[in-house]
């Protein structure tokens, strides 16, 4: 693995940093960021390369007892940044009877994701050519077609973290194509999008005619989509939008930064029913190629899968490093930042429901008359008051087992929690993760992963 | 003042670009660079300087303490070069260079920026030259010489604020100062530099009768801490979170809806997103300039007038020039529900052949007549006050957005709802509107304080 210089300097100063900024407080860590990486976007009247932003800077952790101060600078030329560290650690003020932080086991590594295809390795030209190729398939598809967009990005993101016991590097590989169909007709302008991705390689751009005609076929179908009548409705959700589902529904819910503020009812129901028995739900950093995974946390925590609900009960919650600290429970690989200049917060990786024994086609067919939900675009969580909000940018009408060609659009889930995922009837045999960035309240965005099976469940549609 | 070192803050006066305030000379050697490449057709640089200083509290407990610090200088080259018909093409392509960047990294740097520009081939377009910049408020002189002061002063008054409320308590809060300083050249001229000042200010209140708590989130940016009124926000949404605990999910609904303050804000964006030059070149939008953006609808409300204007004081988006360097202006949109221009950054602005107005400013939109109570008062009709998420369809203006907050008004009745859905068109809801005569200044929206919408839909029980 390629360290960047950067990386490499501060590699063998930060442990004597660390060590130095001990003698002012109880703990203190280092976490240094860079990516590298480029974005393709090439549409029908334009086209852009550009190189990823290098996000590059050090954050230094100091932790009073009571409080995590940190420093968060640009600067990493290594005699400023002391001489910074310095400065700033001379303010702080530890709290006499404060938390003890444990730096865990003793432990250096490096890791990196693996993938089939280093993007490093494909020269830029040929993946700017291909995206051109794609693009032009795109707008090919149809002569209603009156955009075509192409979306590719690689990025790697390099993270080393330094405490007085840990020292730890990772890179982890992401790579996303997106591809979007503009198409007008009749005064009417609609658009559907198909993505790939994950941590994963230059393997992602590689795109079927399959796809392409799915594309095509769903973008046309918007074309004569209606508003659907509110109401509750039987339905089965495909896999991005059971991952929706279950990152608002009791991913953010868990977030243990949220009860230590008073801001989430699942508190109270530890180790009580909070979904149908079906329901085993995890937040897994590792799962293979979740668009959210990585090694260590931003906190130098490794990572491993964690269980949040199981059969239906509500097991465990996601923690950061001070809110574990406080609640006294055990940390999970849970603290991430937006960037070296954000604090990290209990955060997801890839969140997803695992799967049941149902296929999909049986989900679909057990259905007298409902909806199939598609496309899930965005989500709100309201881990307080257990609303929940998913917005999906179609569904198809069921009637009597089958899916008709009926189409609705804009399509809203909304509703009470514990409601819908007490409802769940069905879980399917499938499984698929697919990537997004999520924020924390409305910021904080940083790349996850969500997904899961087919569900079946009744819920408010609007 | 035209071309020349621009004096754009109100602090000091006359303000030395960053590049000499702050003894940096990286600003000289990357346009020397730039300058030296026989590939580099056209360029800009902008270097930024920004400070931050953050505070978290859980509960009136501080949880964390931040400081940032970042310097950056973000450039953007152009490369012309025959095209894939033979004809004239512009290639872009831009790099930042770090403190750090000696003159080796930022020439292997330029060198891939001029490669990637080279692969890409679309419609030539230039570059804004120099211009009279107005001056615009865009500094809190005190949240820059004092920001911890101010972080302590926002934290008092919220705790204070908070603990005067019944039933209600501070659950956690965030308060993000941030002090940037910016200097803008490109190859055309234009030289610009500006210092300017952000507050993000983040609360939660819980609100408890005992037996049942719930919530209110509120997160606001101001260029002025003032601007916050902290103990009129807190009331405001320490009433909003009182009522949250007794607000049930609503009725179905098809008729009048109100909407009030924030929840306005993503719905307007639709309207910006729609008038953007850029999204007419993309077909993202298909509104006409001297056509009615409602199309063939029949308007039956208020006419729809709009604005774009960066040169607001204070505003979130006003400043002297934007990032490319255009001056800022106070330009209208949309005037009596008429397209009567397209925004546009100089690229698109050629593109479709139109006067460039610079990026878009603040939203603004002129009071109405209607004072806020009649539009309340014609029930029954839901009032929304806050959505879980309120996310348009920016192409085709379709929203369906959870109710976080609202209320059922019918006559001297207000009951509070929360939960159920908003669903409908932004065309056919801004058709038939009525705009309050009271206004809100929402930092980067100056206009009516609510909107009514005489026929929407509400997914309810």
């Amino acid at each position: 693995m390629d360290i960047p210089p950067e990386l490499t300097r501060l590699r063998d100063v930060l442990p004597s940093l660390i060590e130095d900024m001990e003698r002012q407080v109880p703990y203190a860590a280092a976490l240094v960021q860079q990516q590298t990486g480029h974005t393709i976007h090439v549409e029908s009247r334009e086209q852009h390369v550009e190189p990823a932003d290098p996000s590059l800077g050090v954050v230094l952790s100091f932790w009073t007892g009571r409080r995590l101060a940190e420093l968060a600078t640009s600067e990493l030329h290594p005699d400023r940044l002391v001489r910074l560290a310095r400065e700033f650690a001379a303010g702080l003020t530890v709290e006499p009877d404060g938390l003890p932080v444990d730096p865990g086991p003793p432990l250096e590594q490096t890791y990196a994701t693996s993938c089939q295809i280093d993007p490093a390795t494909v020269p830029l030209q040929e993946k700017f050519a291909h995206c051109v190729e794609v693009q032009a398939r795109l707008a090919a598809l149809d002569p209603r077609v009156i955009n075509a967009r192409v979306l590719y990005r690689d990025e790697a993101e390099t993270k080393l973290f330094v405490n007085r016991s840990r020292r730890l590097l990772q890179r982890i590989q992401r790579a996303r194509l997106m591809m979007m169909l503009l198409v007008h007709e009749n005064g009417r302008t609609v658009y559907d999008w198909r993505i790939q991705d994950g941590t994963r390689g230059y393997e992602v751009a590689a795109v079927t005619d399959e796809t392409l005609a799915s594309l095509r076929d769903s973008a046309l179908a918007l074309l004569s989509a209606e508003r659907i009548e509110p109401g509750f409705y039987d339905c089965v959700s495909c896999p991005d939008v059971s991952g929706i589902i279950a990152h608002e529904a009791f991913g953010h819910g868990v977030e243990l930064d949220m009860f230590l503020k008073g801001r989430a009812r699942a508190r109270d129901y530890l180790g009580k029913q909070v979904a149908s028995p079906l329901v085993t739900m995890v937040d897994n950093p590792l799962a293979e190629g979740g668009y959210g995974g990585f090694f260590f946390d931003d906190e130098g925590e490794p990572a491993r899968p964690i269980t949040i609900i199981r059969e239906g009960i509500l097991e465990r919650g996601l923690g950061d490093l001070a809110s574990s600290l406080y609640l006294g429970v055990e940390r999970t690989a849970s603290g991430r930042r937006e960037s070296f200049a954000r604090k990290p917060y209990a955060r997801m990786s890839n969140t997803y429901i695992l799967p049941g024994h149902s296929t999909p086609e049986e989900m679909v067919a057990s259905v007298p008359r409902g909806i199939y939900l598609e496309h899930g675009s965005s989500g709100m969580e309201d881990p307080k008051d257990w609303g929940i909000q998913v917005i999906c940018h179609y569904g198809r009408e069921i009637v009597n087992g089958r899916v008709t060609g009926r189409v609705f659009a804009p399509v809203g889930i909304t509703g009470y929690v514990p409601d819908l995922l007490q409802s769940i009837s069905m879980v399917g045999n499938d499984l698929k993760l697919s990537g997004g960035y999520c924020g924390k309240g409305y910021k904080e965005l940083v790349p996850n992963g969500s997904g899961g099976p087919h569900l079946k469940f009744r819920a408010r549609l609007g | 003042m035209t071309g020349g070192l621009q004096a754009v803050d109100l602090l000091v006066s006359p303000l030395l670009p960053l590049s000499l305030l702050r003894g940096y000379t990286v600003l000289e050697q990357i346009i020397r660079h730039l300058q030296a490449h026989t590939a580099v057709h056209d360029w800009q640089v902008e270097l930024n300087h920004k400070r931050s200083h953050q505070l978290f509290l859980v509960g009136e407990r501080v949880e964390s303490e931040r400081s940032v610090e970042t310097v950056r200088a973000r450039v953007r080259i152009y490369n012309d070069h025959p095209g894939p018909e033979g004809d004239l093409a512009r290639g872009e392509a831009s790099f930042v260079v770090l403190p750090q960047d000696d003159d080796t990294a930022i020439a292997r740097k330029l060198e891939e920026a001029v490669f990637m520009a080279g692969l890409v081939s679309n419609p030539p377009f230039g570059l804004p030259g120099p211009a009279d910049y107005p001056a615009v408020e865009v500094l809190d002189p005190r949240l820059a010489e004092e920001p911890r002061a101010v972080l302590d002063e926002l934290r008092g008054q919220l705790i204070a604020a908070a603990s005067r409320q019944p039933q209600v308590r501070l659950s956690s809060s965030e308060c993000f100062l941030e002090v940037g300083e910016s200097e803008l050249r490109n190859s055309r001229g234009v030289q610009a530099a500006v210092r300017s000042s952000q507050a993000l200010f983040d609360f939660v209140l819980i609100s408890s009768d005992g037996a049942n708590e719930s919530e209110m989130h509120t997160a606001q940016q101001r260029r002025r801490a003032a601007d916050f009124d902290v103990p009129a926000l807190v009331a405001r949404k320490a009433a909003q979170a009182r009522d949250a605990l007794r607000a049930t999910v609503p009725p179905g609904h098809r008729g009048p809806v109100v909407i009030s303050r924030e929840a306005l804000l993503d719905m307007l964006a639709f309207f910006r997103v729609q008038s953007s030059a850029q999204s007419k070149f993309q077909k993202l939008s298909q509104l006409e300039v001297g056509q009615s953006v409602f199309g063939l609808r029949e308007v039956r409300g208020e006419p729809l007038h709009l604005r774009s204007d960066a040169l607001l004081p204070f505003g979130l988006n006003s400043g002297p020039c934007d990032a490319e360097g255009l001056p800022g202006r106070d330009v209208v949109i949309i005037e009596d529900n008429v397209l009567r221009r397209f925004w546009a950054n100089q690229r698109y602005a050629e593109y479709l052949g139109i006067e460039p107005t610079g990026a878009f400013g603040n939203l603004v939109i002129p009071p109405g007549t209607t004072p806020l109570a009649e539009l309340l008062a014609d029930g029954p009709l839901i009032h929304i006050v806050a959505f879980s998420d309120m996310v348009p369809d920016m192409v085709t203006g379709d929203v369906v957005a959870e109710i976080r907050l609202g209320y059922v008004v019918d006559g001297d009745r207000v009951t509070p709802i929360k939960g159920g859905a908003l669903s409908a068109n932004l065309f056919d809801g801004f058709a038939q509107a009525t705009y309050a005569r009271e206004v809100a200044f929402l930092g980067e929206y100056l206009g009516p304080e609510a909107i009514r919408f005489e026929q929407m839909v509400i997914a309810g029980e």
